[in-house]
């Protein structure tokens, strides 16, 4: 009943299944619940922090040990790691403790908007040459006779 | 007396021999010069201390560990304890790893921001690239400026060093802290010129707050 | 014979975008629809043969031409004979540059491509 954080001593209720689970119920509902329970085994309660264009909602719980304590709910049912867009993705993953926002994170105008790992699509990236053919090949061709 | 004792005096008859005649908790440690005795040995037959004393455990004390099974008690508990504790497991994808802004991941070619191309096709890239993983080809733009018209970046066959980050003088080529960038095909994995500067046109706010926080150690 | 119709197997002299079949390709930057450099292949050329049938080129990437971009940006003046440019933010730029003005035309510095120009004060 203890957490790695605060050096043992009793806290953090959620470590305890039953009890935790109820506040989670409480709080986020059934449906939402039983979401968290598949994807992260368990149910969180936290603070939300922010919502990114893709719609997938962040979360912080600073009672939790240390790398548990950021995480995504995704927003499509099909999720996948790479909906998190880069200035999230930076908070995410504990490089950064700001929150994104327009003037912690600007971004450039040259920006597109955010495309997960399209592989295995159509719309996957297909490598060409930028450049000219330095070679081309021989087109067989009759010339006439002269003369 | 023989030629061995000659030559080991510590392995002479005469000692072996009264080895075995004396009780096996003494022992007798036979000095001479030369030889490779520990301190701790000569201190001990100096002072007529027996060096197992103190492994040595009162009998009682040793039977009720045979037959209660302490240390394995002990062990148990401790993994009773670890019931008690969250978990440590990262559950990703919701909940992701920790990074560095100097990760080493996706490469990316970056721009200025005024929108203008950084890479000025030096090559230095090509150059220190351990794998050789960096094709580029270069000429004159149509405005007169010096940039690439190929540069191609094998992921196959980048090692994934940063050497090319290092050695690019205007900071053009960099390595992003995107790793997930799996692919089912290996063709998809050859990346050119515009792969690279869309990926870094993507991941600019990022690499430009990572690149903030770390160029003075470059 | 001449080329055919149909986009040849190899890169030959006559594959042009008119041989390059009726699929729909992208520009060869949202910017700007033509290349910008001679040896530069164009993506529609580029682009073609089986390998491309089942691709949305919507999704491929298409980053934006860094040539019409710096020609937006408004030349600077100056007052001095030359000038020094290191791309903004010191260490996190290009290395310094010195631009000689005396031409009276706009000069670009050759790493980040701003152009600077001296101010003609008639005397």
């Amino acid at each position: 009943m203890s957490t790695w954080r605060n050096g043992g001593h009793l806290a953090t209720p959620l470590s305890l299944v039953a009890v935790g689970t109820l506040a989670a119920l409480r709080q986020n509902g059934p449906k939402r619940t039983l979401k968290q329970i598949m994807a992260m085994d368990q149910p969180r309660v936290g603070k939300h922090v922010g919502t990114d264009v893709n719609g997938n909602e962040y979360y912080q719980n600073d009672q939790e040990i240390i790398l548990r304590n950021r995480w995504v709910e995704y927003k499509a049912w099909n999720h996948d790691a790479t909906q998190v867009p880069p200035e999230w993705h930076q908070w995410l993953h504990h490089i950064t403790d700001d929150v994104p926002t327009a003037q912690t994170v600007p971004t450039p105008f040259y920006t597109p908007k955010h495309q997960q790992n399209l592989t295995g699509s159509f719309g996957a990236y297909k490598p060409y040459s930028t450049t000219v053919p330095k070679y081309s090949g021989w087109s067989p061709a009759v010339k006439q006779r002269e003369g | 007396m023989s030629v061995l004792a000659a030559a080991r005096p510590h392995l002479s008859i005469t000692r072996l021999a009264a080895a075995s005649v004396m009780p096996t908790g003494v022992r007798h440690v036979h000095r001479s010069s030369g030889d490779s005795v520990t301190v701790r040995a000569r201190r001990e037959q100096r002072l007529g201390v027996d060096p197992e004393k103190h492994m040595v455990q009162p009998v009682l004390d040793r039977a009720a560990q045979e037959m209660f099974f302490t240390e394995i008690i002990r062990t148990m508990w401790l993994v009773l304890e670890q019931m008690f504790k969250p978990p440590y497991t990262i559950m990703y994808p919701q909940e992701k790893g920790p990074l560095s802004p100097r990760f080493r991941g996706e490469h990316a070619l970056r721009r200025y921001p005024t929108g203008e191309e950084r890479c000025i096709a030096c090559k230095l890239c090509e150059a220190i690239c351990p794998a050789q993983a960096i094709t580029i080809e270069a000429e004159p733009r149509e405005d007169g400026s010096r940039r690439t018209t190929r540069y191609d970046i094998d992921m196959t066959k980048c090692i994934y060093c940063g050497f090319c980050q290092e050695a690019c003088p205007v900071d053009a080529i960099v390595e992003s802290q995107n790793f997930e960038f799996t692919t089912e095909t290996r063709e998809e994995l050859l990346y050119n010129k515009e792969k690279l500067l869309a990926n870094g046109d993507k991941w600019e706010a990022e690499l430009a707050r990572n690149l903030k926080a770390d160029y003075l150690y470059r | 014979m001449a080329a055919s119709p149909v986009a040849p197997r190899f890169m030959s002299t006559a594959a042009t975008a008119a041989n390059a079949g009726s699929q729909a390709v992208v520009a060869q930057a949202p910017n700007r629809p033509a290349v910008w450099s001679e040896h530069q292949q164009n993506k529609a050329i580029a682009m073609t043969g089986a390998r491309f049938e089942q691709t949305d080129f919507d999704l491929q990437p298409n980053p934006l031409s860094a040539q019409e971009l710096i020609a937006q940006v408004p030349v600077r003046m100056v007052s001095a004979r030359r000038v020094a440019c290191d791309g903004g933010g010191g260490a996190l730029g290009h290395p310094k540059v010195y631009i000689n003005l005396d031409r009276g035309e706009p000069q670009p510095c050759g790493y980040c491509g701003l152009r600077f120009q001296q101010e003609h004060h008639h005397h």
